[in-house]
């Protein structure tokens, strides 16, 4: 199995304050992996990280390559269309992945609109929370590339929105490309996972599988994951 | 990867919607105008040409700033910085979809001109006629698509100027906070400010010298070396200036968390 992502050395600041620092990963090609942490833990700077949005310095990889331009091209990542005016409706916003990403599938799109019922002609500041939600994840989805990095896509939306989501992500996941999906709340992707990544003190602090924790510890995904934060409780474990 | 011919694309047709709502704006104003005129009683053919006149600087002088706003956005949002493109590219199409917005607003402004001059041309030949009549009294030559071109050409330099200037404080700003703690950016800003403006005024009053110098230029016989060579000055400053920003945009720049 092919690496889909190597991380060495990864440090960053941010007005002269560590968010990261001595970060070290790498992630086989395939898998479905959590990456997990409190709130303002640096989930989403890792994710910012890999893309090129925020630069740190160490070595990033996605497959073979650390060179930004083609990090970009091999990655998609959930952007919240804030570049957007709010008054943007949706088949403009699929006009302008069209134009920009040669990798967007026009026809993934639209299977993943029918099947998540997003309407084209609604406008941006329209959505709720949970629609928005799913026309990032579709957006996403649609490119077709050797990584996707989801970020808390399941941020304050509803149980049934909550359910179509996963169902795409399981859907429309390619079988040979990574997807790393950030989330505090783990139990509402435990089931999804291969493996799970967790940000904790400033620092990429465990990398294990699924099967590994359930097999070899006896817990449950959740329950590890909340011993992490219990004084005493298992840390650092790589 | 994407082609610099898509980002262009989708960066001017951002640019563009913003030039079409303040023409929509600028042709409400010029309308509302002429019917207030029509209502006071003083309604004429020319009516029409005059309330435009009145109306046409603002979209130029809000044009510009608008167009610098979406422009400066693009280097800060994940939207535009996730495309996968050199940032060489990404700058030059920006800057490029800049200039192509505010072209598009000058030609839209040129046909309003003509649209509305058309209506009123009985009464406007009279005033033209006496105009050329004027000027041949006095020995001025004027040679109006000479004139015409020089003004747009020297206005499209001063629009890039003034973007890439734009550009290199928000990204001096941007790139500041990788270094500075939070109440140590804020001085920085201070800092940036009172200098730009500084340099701001500094340039206003050489345009505007340089402009006069323009108007004796087009209008009678001068040399017009000093003109150009005002020209070579401002693409030299834009060059550097961009070089700048794009070693900033390589290095520090970083888009703004979602």
């Amino acid at each position: 199995m092919s690496t889909a992502l190597s991380i060495q050395n990864l440090n960053y600041k941010r007005n002269r304050q560590v968010i990261l620092h001595d970060g070290q990963l790498t992630l086989s090609t395939g898998k479905i992996v959590g990456l997990l942490g409190e709130n303002g833990a640096g989930k989403t700077t890792l994710m910012r990280l890999i893309t090129g949005n925020a630069q740190g310095q160490g070595v990033i990889k996605v497959g073979d390559s650390s060179d930004v331009m083609h990090r970009k091209q091999k990655t998609s990542f959930s952007d919240h269309l804030k570049g957007f005016d709010k008054s943007t409706k949706i088949n403009q916003v699929v006009k302008f992945y069209q134009t920009v990403y040669p990798d967007f599938s026009n026809d993934r799109y639209q299977e993943m609109a029918t099947f998540l019922q997003l309407d084209a002609s609604q406008k941006l500041t329209a959505l709720s929370k949970g629609t928005k939600e799913k026309l990032i994840i579709a957006l996403t989805l649609a490119r077709q590339t050797e990584l996707y990095l989801l970020d808390e896509p399941f941020s304050g939306i509803d149980s049934m929105s909550r359910k179509q989501v996963i169902s795409s992500i399981l859907k429309w996941t390619p079988d040979n490309a990574t997807l790393l999906i950030s989330d505090h709340y783990v139990h509402e992707i435990a089931s999804l996972l291969d493996e799970i990544v967790v940000v904790k003190d400033q620092t990429i602090a465990v990398h294990k599988g699924a099967d590994e924790i359930r097999d070899q510890l006896g817990v449950e995904i959740e329950d590890y994951y909340e011993s992490l934060y219990e004084v005493g409780g298992a840390a650092d474990d790589k | 990867m994407t082609s610099s011919f898509s980002l262009f694309k989708v960066m001017g047709q951002t640019k563009v919607r913003r030039i079409n709502w303040l023409i929509i704006l600028e042709l409400i104003a010029t309308v509302v105008t002429t019917l207030w005129t029509a209502i006071s009683g003083n309604f004429s053919s020319v009516s029409l040409f005059y309330a435009f006149c009145s109306w046409a600087i603002f979209p130029y002088l809000i044009g510009v700033i608008l167009v610098a706003i979406v422009a400066e956005k693009a280097y800060t949002s994940d939207t535009y910085r996730l495309i996968p493109i050199s940032n060489w590219k990404f700058y030059a199409m920006n800057l490029l979809s800049s200039l192509a917005a505010f072209i598009y607003l000058v030609l839209v402004q040129v046909v309003l001109y003509a649209l509305t001059a058309a209506i009123g041309w009985s009464s406007l030949s009279d005033s033209y006629e006496q105009m050329q009549l004027m000027m041949s009294q006095y020995g001025m030559s004027f040679n109006f698509w000479a004139a015409a071109g020089t003004i747009l050409g020297l206005s499209l330099v001063i629009n890039i100027l003034a973007w890439s200037t734009i550009s290199l404080v928000h990204l001096v700003m941007n790139s500041a906070s990788n270094f500075l703690p939070k109440a140590r950016q804020r001085v920085v800003n201070i800092i940036v400010y009172v200098i730009v403006i500084f340099l701001t005024l500094r340039i206003v009053t050489f345009l505007f010298g340089w402009l006069s110098n323009l108007m004796y230029t087009a209008f009678g016989s001068s040399n017009i070396d000093s003109l150009w060579l005002g020209i070579l000055v401002m693409v030299v400053a834009i060059v550097l200036e961009s070089a700048l920003n794009i070693v900033m945009i390589n290095k520090w720049v970083e888009t703004n968390p979602n």
